[in-house]
C-alpha cells in the first residue's frame, strides 16, 4: 500500500549555529492508511516536533515530507496550509474548543472553513456528535461539558472533513481511564475505515497488539513494529 | 470566519462593552469637534454668505469681515459705471460703544445694509423672531437678537425698547433669533442710513461695497482694475472674503488647534481602548487560533478573525458615537453654541472610526500573523 505520509532523513534543531540543540536526527518514517501508529518515547524525545514537521507546521532542518504524494517540504505557506486542509485532522491534548460556540458549531464552523455550506456542515456535525454519544449535548458550550465530552467534540471536529490522516498529540492525558478508552474506541473505528491515525501517548493501556509502535529516544527511532512484536521482545 | 469571530467577541461581554464605549466616545468626540469647527467657520463667514454679491470692495489689509474701516466715497459710482456691474450695495460693519439702560458700557457690532430689498437684494437680517427686515427702514431703528438680552441689559418686551448706541438713541424695531458672531458680542442690525449715522460715516459712506455682476466671469478684470486705480483697496469675491475670514478666525483664535487637539485625544483614547480589547481577545484565543492554523486555516482567515471583530466594533461603536453626537447637539437645542454636522463631520467621524479600529486591529493582527503554532499547541 502507498504511504499517506512519507518522511525521509528528517533532522531538526532548535537555535542557531553553533548553538544548535538537535531534536530529531536523521529520522525516516512512513504512515499507511488504516494503520494506528502510536508514537511513544520519553518527554523531550521529539514526538511533538516530529508530528509538527509531518503536518508541515514546522520546517525540518534537513530531509523532506511527502503528504499524500505531494512534497510539502519547501512549499510556500499557503500551499502547505491547503494540503493540510485537504488531508489532515488534528486532536490536541487540551481540546482547543471555542468557548463561545456550541458543541455543534465547534465542529461545523471548522468544517465550513473548508468550503462546506454552514447548513450542511451543521447537519453533518450533528450526525457525527450523535454517533459519538453527544446527542443530548449538541447545543451545550464547552464549559458545560465534561473533559471526555469535550475531547469527543474535538475528535468530531478533526474527523468531520474526512481527513486521510488524523494526528492526535496525547489526546487522553486529561481524561480518566474509562473515558480515555472510549475516546480511543472512536479513533479505532475510523482506523478500520481506512483512516491513518498517528497517536502520541504514554499510556500503554490504550495499545492493542495490532497497533504499530514507534519509539523515539533522543530524536531517533529506536523501535518500529507491531505492539505484538514489542511484547515478544520484552 | 465571521461567525466564529463575532460569537467570540460577543461572548466577552465586558470587553465588547469597553470597546464599544471607547469607540462611541471617541467618535462622538471627533464628530462634535469637527462639528464645532465647522460651526465656528460657518458663523465666522455668515455675514458674507448672507449679504451675498459677486465682489466685495474693502480696505486693503482687511483680514476678516468683522475688521473693516470706512472707505473713501465715490468708488461706488465709478464701479457702477462698469457695464458688467448690475448693482452696487453699501454695507457697514463696525464695532460701536453701547450703554445699557443701567449705565454700563459695552461694545456691540453694528451691521448696516440697505433695508429696501425691493430690488432683489438678500434679506438682512435673515432670522427674525419679531418684525421683518423692512421694518428697519426709517430713522433710529435697529434689530437686536433675543439671545443678547442679558448682555444688552434689556428686559422683554423688546419691541419698542430704547437703546443708546454711540451716544445716539435708537429704538428696537425688529428682533432676530439665533444670530451670533464668533466673538459672541451682541450684533445689531440697522438700515444703511441709520448705520451711517451711528458709525459717523458720510451719507454715502460704507465699509464695504458689494457688487452684483451681470456675469461672474468679469469679476477678475473688474477687481484688478479697481485695485490698480486704488492701491488702498482690496477686492475679493464673496467666497474669498468668507474663506479669509474663516481662516483668520480659526488661526487667530487658536480654536482650530484646540479642536484638533481634542479630536486627536479622542482618536488616541479610542485606539488604546479598542486596541487593548482586541489584543487581549486575540491573546486569550491564541490556542484556538493555533488550532485553526493546524487544521488548515490560512493566515488570511486568522486575520479575518481580527478583521471581523474590528469591523463590528467600528460599525456598532461608530453608529452609537454618531447618535451620541447628534443627541448632544439636539440636547443643547436653541442654546447651541453652533455645531454644524455637515458631511465633513460625519465623514470625518467615520474616517476616525476607520483609522481607530484599523490601527487597533493592526496591532492584534501582527500578533496573529506571528503566531507560533507549534509553541501555542505544545
Ligand atoms: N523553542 C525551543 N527551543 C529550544 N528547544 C526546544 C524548543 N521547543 C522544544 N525544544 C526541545 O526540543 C526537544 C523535543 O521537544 P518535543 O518535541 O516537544 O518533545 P516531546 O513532545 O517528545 O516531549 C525537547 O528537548 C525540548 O526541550
Ligand atoms: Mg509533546
Amino acid at each position: 500500500m502507498t504511504a499517506l505520509l512519507d518522511a525521509h532523513g528528517l533532522s531538526f534543531s532548535h537555535g542557531q549555529a553553533p548553538f544548535l540543540t538537535p531534536v530529531l536526527r536523521d529520522l525516516s518514517v512512513s504512515i499507511r492508511p488504516g494503520e494506528l501508529t502510536v508514537l511513544m518515547g520519553p518527554s523531550g524525545s521529539g514526538k511533538t516536533t516530529l508530528i509538527s514537521i509531518l503536518a508541515g507546521l514546522l520546517r525540518p532542518t534537513s530531509g523532506h515530507v511527502d503528504l499524500c504524494g505531494e512534497r510539502i517540504t519547501g512549499m510556500d505557506d499557503a500551499a502547505v496550509t491547503a494540503a493540510r486542509r485537504r488531508s489532515l485532522g488534528f486532536v490536541f491534548q487540551a481540546f482547543h474548543l471555542f468557548e463561545a460556540l456550541s458543541a455543534v458549531d465547534n465542529v461545523a464552523e471548522i468544517l465550513a472553513l473548508s468550503g462546506v455550506p454552514i447548513r450542511a456542515a451543521r447537519e453533518r456535525s450533528r450526525e457525527l456528535l450523535v454517533r459519538f454519544g453527544l446527542g443530548d449535548r449538541l447545543d451545550n458550550r464547552p464549559g458545560q461539558l465534561s473533559a471526555g465530552q469535550r475531547q469527543r467534540v474535538a475528535i468530531a471536529r478533526a474527523l468531520a472533513p474526512n481527513p486521510k490522516i488524523v494526528i492526535a498529540d496525547e489526546p487522553t492525558v486529561a481524561l480518566d481511564g474509562a473515558t480515555a478508552k472510549s475516546v480511543m474506541q472512536l479513533l479505532r473505528e475510523y482506523v478500520s475505515g481506512g483512516t491513518a491515525v498517528v497517536l502520541v501517548t504514554h499510556d500503554t493501556r490504550l495499545i492493542t497488539p495490532t497497533d504499530r509502535i514507534i519509539e523515539l529516544e533522543d530524536g531517533r527511532i529506536v523501535r518500529d513494529g507491531s505492539a505484538h512484536g514489542r511484547e515478544e521482545e520484552e | 470566519m465571521h461567525r466564529i469571530a463575532l460569537k467570540t467577541l460577543l461572548h466577552h461581554r465586558a470587553k465588547v462593552f469597553a470597546a464599544l464605549a471607547g469607540v462611541a466616545f471617541a467618535t462622538a468626540l471627533m464628530v462634535i469637534q469637527i462639528g464645532l469647527y465647522d460651526g465656528l467657520r460657518a458663523r465666522a463667514s455668515i455675514l458674507v454668505d448672507r449679504v451675498g454679491g459677486d465682489l466685495w470692495i474693502m480696505a486693503a489689509g482687511t483680514s476678516m469681515v468683522d475688521d473693516s474701516e470706512l472707505l473713501a466715497s465715490g468708488i461706488d459710482l465709478r464701479a457702477s459705471a462698469h457695464p458688467c456691474v448690475e448693482s452696487v450695495r453699501p454695507a457697514i460693519v463696525a464695532w460701536l460703544p453701547y450703554r445699557t439702560p443701567a449705565g454700563a458700557r459695552h461694545t456691540l457690532q453694528l451691521v448696516g445694509t440697505d433695508a429696501d430689498t425691493s430690488r432683489g437684494a438678500p434679506l438682512v437680517p435673515w432670522s427674525m423672531a419679531e418684525g421683518l427686515p423692512g421694518d428697519l427702514r426709517g430713522p433710529g431703528r435697529v434689530a437686536i437678537d433675543e439671545g443678547d438680552l442679558r448682555q444688552l441689559g434689556l428686559r422683554p418686551p423688546l419691541m419698542g425698547h430704547r437703546l443708546e448706541i454711540a451716544e445716539t438713541e435708537v429704538r428696537v424695531a425688529a428682533v432676530t433669533t439665533g444670530i451670533r458672531n464668533v466673538s459672541l458680542i451682541p450684533i445689531v442690525f440697522a438700515d444703511i442710513v441709520t448705520a451711517r449715522e451711528l458709525a459717523h460715516a458720510s451719507p454715502t459712506g460704507a465699509t464695504y461695497w458689494v457688487l452684483d455682476l451681470a456675469h461672474p466671469s468679469c469679476g477678475p478684470s473688474i477687481a484688478a482694475e479697481i485695485e490698480r486705480e486704488h492701491p488702498d483697496l482690496l477686492v475679493l469675491t464673496g467666497e474669498q472674503l468668507a474663506a479669509r475670514t474663516q481662516h483668520h478666525v480659526v488661526t487667530e483664535s487658536g480654536a482650530g488647534v484646540a479642536l484638533a487637539f481634542v479630536a486627536l485625544l479622542g482618536l488616541i483614547v479610542g485606539v488604546v481602548i479598542v486596541g487593548q480589547t482586541l489584543f487581549s481577545l486575540v491573546r486569550e484565543h491564541h490556542k484556538e487560533l493555533g488550532m485553526l492554523r493546524a487544521v488548515g486555516a490560512t493566515r488570511g482567515e486568522l486575520a479575518a478573525f481580527v478583521g471581523w471583530m474590528a469591523t463590528f466594533v467600528a460599525v456598532v461603536g461608530g453608529g452609537i458615537g454618531l447618535g451620541l453626537a447628534f443627541a448632544v447637539d439636539s440636547g443643547l437645542g436653541g442654546r447651541s453654541i453652533g455645531i454644524v454636522y455637515g458631511p465633513e463631520a460625519v465623514l470625518g467621524g467615520l474616517a476616525a472610526v476607520f483609522v481607530m479600529c484599523g490601527i487597533a486591529g493592526a496591532i492584534s493582527l501582527a500578533s496573529v500573523l506571528r503566531l507560533d503554532v507549534v509553541k501555542v499547541l505544545q
